[in-house]
């Protein structure tokens, strides 16, 4: 039987799974005023920082966690969390790519993310993250000449205050909910992006993201604006060695377009998933948003997720500017006991506004895979349109997929269509390739990659090959 | 202090009614049971994702008491079906005088559940009795607590009823009551039957219907199952209806809401053994300020080889608001399950308001299962076209919304029937 | 280069009831040779090819299988595919977001591998495939479109004889590939499988009319019904079915 075949496509490990030997200025495990007030201080902060970290923080003790999302864990001891980390630094930090310690160089290295300004992502700037700190941002002269900021959050607070106090939680305020919330208290760095207005941005952005630390939560806060008439492209990867605790991840990121700008959202996650009886693995906890605050803006999220043991996230857009536009683009894949809950919300408030939603979601193994989306049309928002599309692929029957889409409709002008549908991988399909000399394993990730198609079509080049590749090695020994 | 709490006092005291009811001893324990139950888990609220956009909490604000038995003697609709099998309650209690079932196939039993507990109280009880997992609408308890009445349906294998059975609930000339009818419908193997149940209204306001409806499908039996909710504008109607599918049984389900202020349709269907197939269709026409409809309907499919389709449209005009929420659940091992879901909502006014939400939960990879949703309003292209082609705009503007329910309609597979909810759509929505 | 020996073969139905499809057959096509496989719907001409492509929904109850002697009975189907069956497809099933060349690129090098040759270059490939689109009559835009997604019926046929002349076959199964087609495509599809008659190389049409039979001129003709072979004969037997239709042969059957 074909279930049988599929069951003997051997499992490749998760690549990325090492650690790096590095000596680090790590907090106690534990969550207090005290800690905030070190973090801010650590930072040097400007007092408005935490004054809004504290605010946070209060709100935060009177939240309890969400429990509506069809993911399943134990209750997580914010206690025993370690919310500060970073590598030690001889001086006040690297003041150039040279002065960077070159075991972290070394890491980036071996992730495949050189951070050497030529060589295979010469066309893309990074900022590298590595548990709670950026240690490195490449690129910055180049862009700074057209104008673009692009730098951590830290560097963002100490250079750019006026901007960080006027955007920072005006998309995700921390009331949002509990993870936002803790991630406002707490959050130790991030990216920053500003694209002045009427500037395309010269490259490719993009962060890579690394837990190294254990018991480390991670949590990042990025910000990206971009102001009239600009445009600019963005990709976070993410990655974490392999741990037999669960670690995590809980990071904001708010994007703001005004009029006529766009921002277009990559993410390449591949947290470590837990290994096959579901042990370790990173909780990815994550508020994404953006608006659309300026007419005829448009926000795009495009997102490969294949790792962390759960993953609960729903980058949205709020299309408040009218004609503006927002897109969802994903691909979720749960193999052995993952669990995702990912979607999005399109909030449609402007006149004419357009959104988009295709999500593809495959399941494998133990895995479940929950897409739950919402449409919004509120009354003002004349001539609203929405298209959405949901497929879920199952590989094998003791996995799940599950679709909770809501659409609530408040104005007759506006147009809604909805479609979904779940299956298993075609059997006709299956035996074409095959008859055409193809093995099984080749066959079904074919017929797995076409059927995301549609969504790797959306990912900046550099990266869409990448996502491919991720997506068969994260197949592999699902299937059964 | 819930709702439940605040209503308790009222409730106690019609619950003291029902317990004087003369009825077996086991009955009684069981509506006890129940009605703890309810006082337990209160009325629904909105806190609950099942009814995340239905507030019912204006129940509470109605001291609501039992209907005083009516007077009429004439069915007061312009018609009924003529050639059904008819049984008519007054304010939920039989009448005998307005019914009539000699067209009734003597090998079935069709009887009024308050005698039917009396006469055929061993083959009752273990419906009743049967162990069932907590119900998702805390109203059904009540109903089960307050049910006095209702019908009794038995069809004996091999059986086919010939004519439809034309159920007429009718609420008339009071106000301020609760009606609490169940009706229980057994069809065994092979047979077939249908089923109108009518829910309609004269010279009544502010009442409560809080009824439901089992229906039990044995091997190999087809059962047709039409509800029409025609209740006054300013009544609540509240239904649970329940179906339990043995295998290769065919169920077909038509949903026709116009009344009520709010109305709210809880639709399970069960389908534990294999090849059962299950089509559920529904209507809703919206007209006035405030209406709302809400149709829930939770499709669990558990077994191989089943099959079920949902297609509900709704009409909404003025500051109506129609919520539809459909699920289908299918487990590990319901293989080759095929499931279609569709919702399409028609806005005429910019107050109207839908919400809906076609869920699939699925634990079977051998599953094809599909849903879709639209809203929007008549196709303006279409309406010009009507408009160039010298047809007034109000005319082409019933002729595109009736093209709109055509669809739906044309599941209607018996042709009385068809010709019978045709004509209250048309009085509805002005189609 | 094809035996078949003595095939019994069945399908649960949808009511998990056993159906018999093969009741005992009995075939040898030698290197060079062309048969042809006739009878009317539902004789199981169809299951006969799939079966032999290592189709799973089937069990195959008794009977024996060999290509090129090869046993076919244990084997997958895509050793099968690179041992050098080919099967055209009656109905070819679409892949979304599947490239065509890309496909075929795949296939291509996988049966390449088997025979131990080295993978074609892209380059190499491109020329090799755009002659052989023209010898077919494809126009090359269908090669940066899914693997048969929103192809025409002649279209995906045509789309099937490339992927033949590309893989080179040992022995190819032609499953009704002459059905919807109009005479120009053929003609075109005719002229791609007679381009690959060769003395070591069989094959198998799989058809229902003799239509095809006089552009594909088989060695032998063999009529199916009900899973049996119950005539074989030369090329004229063709055009006696032709001329009499299926009818006259169940009588036949009852006889066998």
């Amino acid at each position: 039987m074909t279930n049988q075949y599929l069951k003997q496509i051997v499992n490749k490990n998760y690549q990325y799974g090492f650690i790096t030997a590095i000596e680090s200025e790590t907090f106690a495990p534990g969550l207090s005023e005290e800690v905030i007030r070190q973090i801010s201080k650590l930072k040097n902060e400007p007092e408005f920082m935490l004054a809004w970290r504290l605010k946070a923080y209060q709100h935060w003790l009177t939240l309890s966690p969400p429990k509506w999302a069809h993911v399943n864990f134990p209750e997580i001891d914010y206690q025993n969390i370690i919310y500060y980390s970073a590598p030690k630094v001889k001086k006040d930090g690297p003041k150039s790519l040279e002065e960077v310690d070159p075991k972290l160089l070394e890491t980036y290295k071996k992730l495949g993310i050189p951070l050497h300004e030529q060589g295979r992502l010469a066309g893309v700037a990074v900022d590298a993250v590595f548990d709670s700190v950026s240690v490195a941002t490449t690129f910055k002269t180049k862009l700074a000449e057209a104008g673009v900021i692009f730098c951590s959050f830290s560097e963002a607070v100490q250079e750019h205050p006026e901007l960080v106090e006027k955007y920072l939680g005006s998309v995700v305020p921390y009331r949002d909910n509990f993870f936002a919330a803790l991630n406002s208290a707490v959050f130790s760095d991030g990216s920053f992006v500003y694209i002045p207005a009427g500037v395309r941005c010269p490259m490719e952005l993009s962060t890579y993201f690394r837990i190294n630390a254990a018991n480390t939560g991670q949590f990042e806060r990025t910000l990206i604006i971009a102001d009239r008439d600009s445009h600019v492209s963005y990709l976070e990867g993410c990655t974490a060695p392999m741990r037999d605790e669960n670690q995590l991840h809980a990071a904001v990121v708010e994007l703001v377009a005004l009029d006529n700008a766009e921002i277009k959202y990559s993410t390449v996650q591949n947290w470590y998933p837990g290994d096959e009886e579901g042990r370790g693995g990173i909780y990815n906890f994550v508020t994404k948003r953006g608006a659309c605050r300026g007419k005829h803006s448009k926000i795009s999220w495009t997102q490969i997720e294949t790792g962390s043991a759960i993953t609960w996230k729903y980058p949205s857009v709020i299309l408040q500017g009218d004609h503006s536009v927002g897109e969802f683009y994903s691909v979720a894949l749960t193999n052995h006991r993952q669990q995702a809950d990912t979607g999005t919300k399109m909030i449609h408030m402007g006149k004419n506004t357009r959104s988009t939603i295709i999500s593809k979601g495959i399941s494998a193994g133990f895995g479940q895979n929950t897409y739950r989306g919402l449409v919004r049309v509120l009354p003002q928002a004349q001539g609203a349109r929405n298209f959405t599309q949901c497929e879920s692929l199952l590989l094998g029957d003791t996995c799940g997929a599950h679709t909770f889409p809501y659409i609530e409709v408040k104005n007759p002008t506006a147009k809604i269509e909805h479609e979904a549908y779940t299956s298993k991988i075609g059997v006709d399909q299956l035996f074409y390739c095959r008859q055409r000399g193809l093995s099984m394993e080749d066959a079904v990730c074919m017929i797995v990659n076409g059927f995301c198609k549609r969504v790797f079509n959306e990912l900046p080049m550099e990266f869409a090959v990448e996502a491919q590749k991720l997506l068969e090695v994260s197949l592999e020994g699902s299937v059964g | 202090m819930s709702a439940a709490l605040r209503m308790s006092t009222w409730l106690e005291s019609l619950f003291t009614d029902v317990s004087a009811d003369l009825q077996p001893s086991w009955l009684q324990v069981f509506r006890a049971q129940q009605f703890e139950k309810f006082l337990h888990r209160g009325l629904p609220t909105r806190k609950e994702e099942w009814w995340k956009y239905t507030n019912v909490a204006y129940l509470e604000k109605t001291k609501f008491s039992f209907p005083v038995l009516s007077e009429i003697t004439k069915i007061p609709l312009k018609k009924t079906l003529d050639s059904a099998i008819l049984m008519v309650f007054k304010n939920g209690r039989f009448s005998q005088e307005l019914s009539r079932t000699h067209l009734l196939p003597p090998e079935v039993i069709l009887s009024p559940l308050n005698q039917a507990i009396i006469t055929h109280e061993n083959l009752i009880k273990p419906y009743l009795l049967k162990k069932q997992p907590e119900l998702r609408n805390s109203l059904a308890y009540l109903n089960s607590a307050f049910a006095r009445d209702g019908m009794f349906l038995y069809v004996p294998e091999n059986c086919i009823v010939p004519y439809p059975i034309h159920l007429l609930f009718l609420n008339t000339e009071q106000d301020d009551f609760i009606s609490c009818p169940r009706n229980i419908v057994i069809v065994k193997e092979n047979a077939q039957v249908k089923i109108m149940e009518e829910h309609a209204a004269y010279q009544a306001n502010n009442y409560f219907t809080n009824v439901m409806t089992e229906l039990y499908v044995s091997a190999y039996a087809c059962l047709d199952y039409y509800k029409l909710q025609n209740e006054s504008s300013t009544a609540t109607h509240v239904a649970d209806i329940q179906v339990q599918q043995k295998h290769d049984s065919h169920v077909n389900t038509f949903f026709a809401d116009y009344g009520s202020r709010l109305a709210r349709e809880d639709l399970t269907v069960n389908m534990h053994e294999r090849n059962a197939a299950c089509h559920m269709n529904g209507l809703y026409l919206l007209e006035q300020d405030e209406q709302q409809i809400d149709n829930h309907i939770y499709v669990d499919h558990v077994a191989t080889n089943c099959n079920s389709s949902m297609l509900y449209k709704g009409i909404l005009d003025k500051k109506s608001q129609a919520v539809f929420n459909g699920k289908v659940f299918a487990h590990a091992g319901a293989k080759q399950t095929h499931a279609k879901q569709s919702n399409h909502n028609l806005l005429l006014s910019p107050m109207a308001e839908v919400n809906t939400k076609p869920e699939l939960e699925i634990y079977a990879d051998d599953v094809k299962c599909t849903h879709g949703a639209t809203v929007g309003q008549l196709d303006e292209n279409a309406l010009f076209y009507l408009r160039a082609r010298g047809i007034e705009k109000q005319e082409a503007l019933q002729i595109l919304a009736q093209a709109f329910v055509e669809e739906v309609m044309q599941k209607i597979a018996d042709p009385d029937v068809k010709k019978y909810i045709q004509q209250q759509v048309r009085q509805h929505a002005n189609l | 280069m094809l035996k078949i020996k003595n095939l019994h073969a069945s399908i649960q139905d949808e009511k998990q009831k056993t159906k018999s499809i093969l009741r005992g057959i009995d075939l040898h096509v030698k290197p060079g040779e062309v048969h042809a496989i006739m009878g009317p719907n539902g004789s199981g001409k169809s299951t006969l090819a799939n079966i032999l492509a290592g189709r799973e929904e089937y069990q195959i109850t008794q009977g024996e299988m060999w290509l090129d002697g090869q046993n076919l009975m244990d084997l997958p189907p895509e050793a099968r595919a690179t041992a050098g069956l080919f099967l055209a497809f009656q109905y070819p099933v679409e892949i979304p977001g599947v490239n065509n060349m890309y496909f075929l690129k795949a296939a291509v090098n996988s049966v390449r591998k088997q025979r131990q040759l080295p993978p074609l270059d892209a380059m190499d490939f491109l020329t090799l495939i755009k002659s052989k689109m023209k010898e077919v009559g494809m126009d090359e835009k269908f090669l940066n479109r899914a693997v048969n997604e929103g192809f025409s019926g002649g279209e995906k046929k045509r789309n099937e004889i490339l992927q033949m002349l590309m893989l080179e076959p040992k022995l190819a199964i032609l499953d009704e590939t002459d059905s919807g087609l109009d005479i120009d495509a053929l003609q075109s599809v005719a002229k791609g499988v007679n381009s690959l008659r060769d003395p070591n190389r069989s094959i198998v049409v799989v058809t229902h009319y003799q239509r095809l039979l006089s552009y594909i001129v088989p060695d032998v003709v063999h009529v199916m019904v009900k899973g049996q072979i119950i005539k074989s004969g030369g090329k004229e037997l063709a055009l006696e079915l032709e001329e009499k239709g299926y009818g006259w042969l169940n009588e036949n059957v009852e006889q066998v």
